[in-house]
């Protein structure tokens, strides 16, 4: 009797122990959003990527692009070869949840504001719109997306979850966005972006993922428009954490005097 | 005298500033371009070619210096012949920037206005009416700017425009505005009873054209602006701007009522005598104006809206307002498009002229990921002319671009000599091959 009682007061523990601890590991869709944004924030960035735009004919071109990024309410991307597109610059800067774009343009020497509908137009003619590329450049997920834990998978032999995010913001034309998001780290490593129709559009990935100054960084992303069989490669040429950058830089008055 | 003045100024600071600017020099920066464009010209049935070598050095010195130097080498093809090789310095300036402060002195274009390529409110530079797309195609000006911030979001711009460059104008346009003066004056003397061969030979021989142009030599005549900004009012950007200098088109200076009353004198004349020695001069050069100008740019509900308000009075109080609405809107597809609403006004001027009012339609589109197609399309509402552009950039390599096009017209030709069409050339097709590097 007293043997059966202890089975069954083991297996009551262990039980208990299994359920809470199961309730423990559980995590939200919006807490694995939050750690991915707290993964990939950083104080002061400063990077070098080459960009090449490859079309369906599998004919390429190349830009020269620099992401400067602060916290993750400014950012800034300036344009440094070829010569026709040097100094273009992208300012985005977020303010009480409030998003603004600049774009400044060296051929008409003026500062224009950009329009909500265009930040989901193609960013100089590459995969990822203005919102994509303000991602890259610093700006939080949680800002922009409701996320929700779907599965948790295997993706390139890593354990990773699944969210389905679904944006907040009118402007922001994807229907939804699926991210495997690895568990050891709350890194992303593959974003599927779906269109107002449901169907799947773009795919993007983070690759070579290596720590840099302590911050996990992907020296490759690929953007894959899926419907049109074209694709951006964003490779790292060089990149530095933890920069100050006074704030000056990230003002209509810098771009224009670049 | 002034544009001296500002070169001097210049070379000055430059010279002062050569041991800092030694030490802190970074690299020169060179860039370039070599265009070859060709136009066939569908009116005269002649091929027509611009082939030019554009130049554009920068050099920074630290953070708060830098100089920039553009300037073009070219050849023009026309009336089956090569013009001479010639320069055009486009600009050259030299930057400082201060704490809260950036001056630019020398030559330069500024920009303003938050309308789609047509900015009444952007007075500064003269548009050179002489290139095939005039409207993209500005002259800079030597002039002192200073920019002023109070903070990231709001500005105060003034500039001092040293010397006077008017709008290269195309010969045909200044004919058609001397043509249409003399015609009316011809018109007056066959009402009084002169043949109109009589009356056309009184008015060649005793109404002198005489064409003038602004000299600056007092302070009182430097043209100059200033605009003030402010961006993100509740997510628009707004500016206004004012501007006093000269008009940039040659227009009739004279008294017209004078030149009436000489020429019922002359008539007088013609009929007692037979011939008369008085001589008429009918004045032709640029007229003193003021301009006050508002914008704004934001969106309404996901679509980009602006508005550019200009309103100018000249020298004889006559009055000209500009009114431009627009708005934008990219489509999923990546269709971006614009459509503006275009309202010119006249009042009080010596010789009438009729509003205008244009639409103007704009898309444009990548294809095959790399090449872009885009269309333009300006109707005029009153007379029902219209032009339309289509054109196709294929982007050749990474630094070679080919521009193919054609420009489509209406059968009405304006009579006015300052309509928007009048200042374009007419139907054509063209290619144009950018190498930039």
């Amino acid at each position: 009797m007293n043997k059966k009682l202890t089975i069954l007061l083991t297996m009551i523990a262990i039980s208990t122990i299994v359920f809470t601890s199961s309730v423990v590991l559980a995590i939200s869709g919006e807490e694995v959003l939050d750690k991915v944004d707290q993964t990939l924030d950083s104080k002061g960035r400063k990077s070098e990527i080459s960009m090449t735009i490859i079309n369906a004919n599998d004919q390429k071109r190349n830009r020269t692009i620099e992401i400067i990024s602060k916290g993750d309410n400014k950012g800034l991307v300036q344009f440094l070869s070829p010569a026709d597109v040097e100094g273009t610059s992208f300012l985005t800067l977020t303010e009480d949840g409030k998003e603004n774009m600049w774009l400044y343009l060296p051929a008409i020497g003026k500062v224009r504001k950009i329009a909500s509908h265009m930040r989901n137009g193609s960013f100089m003619g590459t995969d990822f719109t203005y919102n994509d590329i303000s991602m890259v450049g610093g700006s939080d997920y949680r800002d922009d997306y409701n996320s929700s834990l779907e599965d948790e998978v295997k993706y390139n032999g890593k354990d990773c979850y699944l969210l389905k995010t679904v944006p907040t913001k009118e402007d922001i034309e994807y229907a939804k966005m699926k991210m495997w998001v690895n568990k050891e780290n709350y890194m992303p490593l593959k974003m599927e972006f779906y269109d107002s129709d449901g169907k799947l559009l773009k795919i993007m990935k983070n690759v070579n993922i290596e720590k840099i100054d302590g911050h996990l960084t992907p020296n490759k992303i690929t953007m894959e428009n899926v419907q049109e069989n074209t694709k951006t490669i964003l490779a790292l040429n060089k990149v530095k954490y933890n920069v100050e950058i006074p704030d000056r830089i990230f003002t209509t008055r810098y771009i224009q005097q670049q | 005298m002034y544009q001296k003045s500002l070169i001097l100024l210049v070379i000055a600071l430059l010279i002062i500033n050569v041991p800092v600017l030694a030490l802190s020099a970074d690299e020169w920066n060179l860039d370039g371009k070599i265009k070859e464009d060709v136009v066939y010209n569908n009116s005269t049935e002649k091929w027509e070619g611009y082939s030019a070598l554009e130049l554009e050095l920068d050099k920074s010195f630290g953070f708060d210096k830098s100089i920039y130097l553009n300037t073009e080498l070219y050849t023009k093809y026309l009336n089956e012949e090569f013009t001479d090789l010639k320069t055009d310095l486009n600009e050259a300036y030299f930057d400082l920037y201060l704490k809260n402060t950036d001056l630019r002195l020398g030559k330069q274009i500024i920009n303003w206005g938050s309308a789609y390529e047509i900015n009444p409110s952007s007075m500064v530079n003269p548009y050179d009416l002489t290139a095939q797309n005039p409207t993209e195609e500005k002259l800079g000006v030597p002039a002192v700017k200073s920019k002023y911030y109070f903070n990231n979001t709001t500005s105060l711009t003034g500039v001092v425009i040293t010397d006077f460059i008017k709008s290269p104008v195309p010969e045909t346009l200044k004919e058609t505005m001397i043509t249409g003066i003399k015609s009316d004056f011809t018109e007056q003397l066959i009402t009084q009873g002169f043949s109109k061969k009589q009356a056309a030979g009184i008015v060649k021989n005793n109404v002198n054209v005489v064409q003038s142009e602004p000299e600056i030599d007092e302070l009182s005549e430097l043209e100059y602006a200033v605009n003030f900004m402010k961006r993100d009012v509740k997510g628009f950007d707004l500016s206004a701007s004012y501007f006093s200098g000269y008009e940039d088109l040659p227009s009739i200076t004279s008294d017209l009522d004078k030149v009436e009353k000489d020429l019922k004198v002359i008539a007088q004349d013609y009929k007692l005598q037979g011939f008369s020695s008085v001589i008429s001069e009918l004045n032709v050069g640029y007229k003193r104006t003021k301009g006050v100008g508002l914008n704004a740019i934001g969106s309404i509900s996901n679509i980009g809206v602006w508005s550019e308000i200009n309103y100018q009075i000249n020298e004889d109080d006559e009055k000209t307002l500009d009114v431009v609405l627009g708005s934008d809107y990219t489509f999923e597809n990546n269709l971006y498009t614009v459509a503006q609403y275009i309202h010119r006004g006249y009042s009080d001027f010596q010789i009438a002229r009729e509003d205008m009012k244009y639409l103007l339609l704009h898309g444009d589109k990548p294809f095959r990921q790399i090449h872009t197609i885009k269309a333009n399309l300006i109707y005029d509402l009153g007379i029902g002319y219209y032009m339309f552009n289509p054109e196709m950039t294929f982007s050749l390599s990474n630094n070679l671009n080919l521009d193919l096009g054609t420009v489509i017209t209406g059968d009405k030709e304006s009579k006015d000599s300052y309509s928007l069409f009048n200042m374009m050339s007419g139907e054509r097709s063209y290619f144009k091959l950018t190498y930039n590097f």
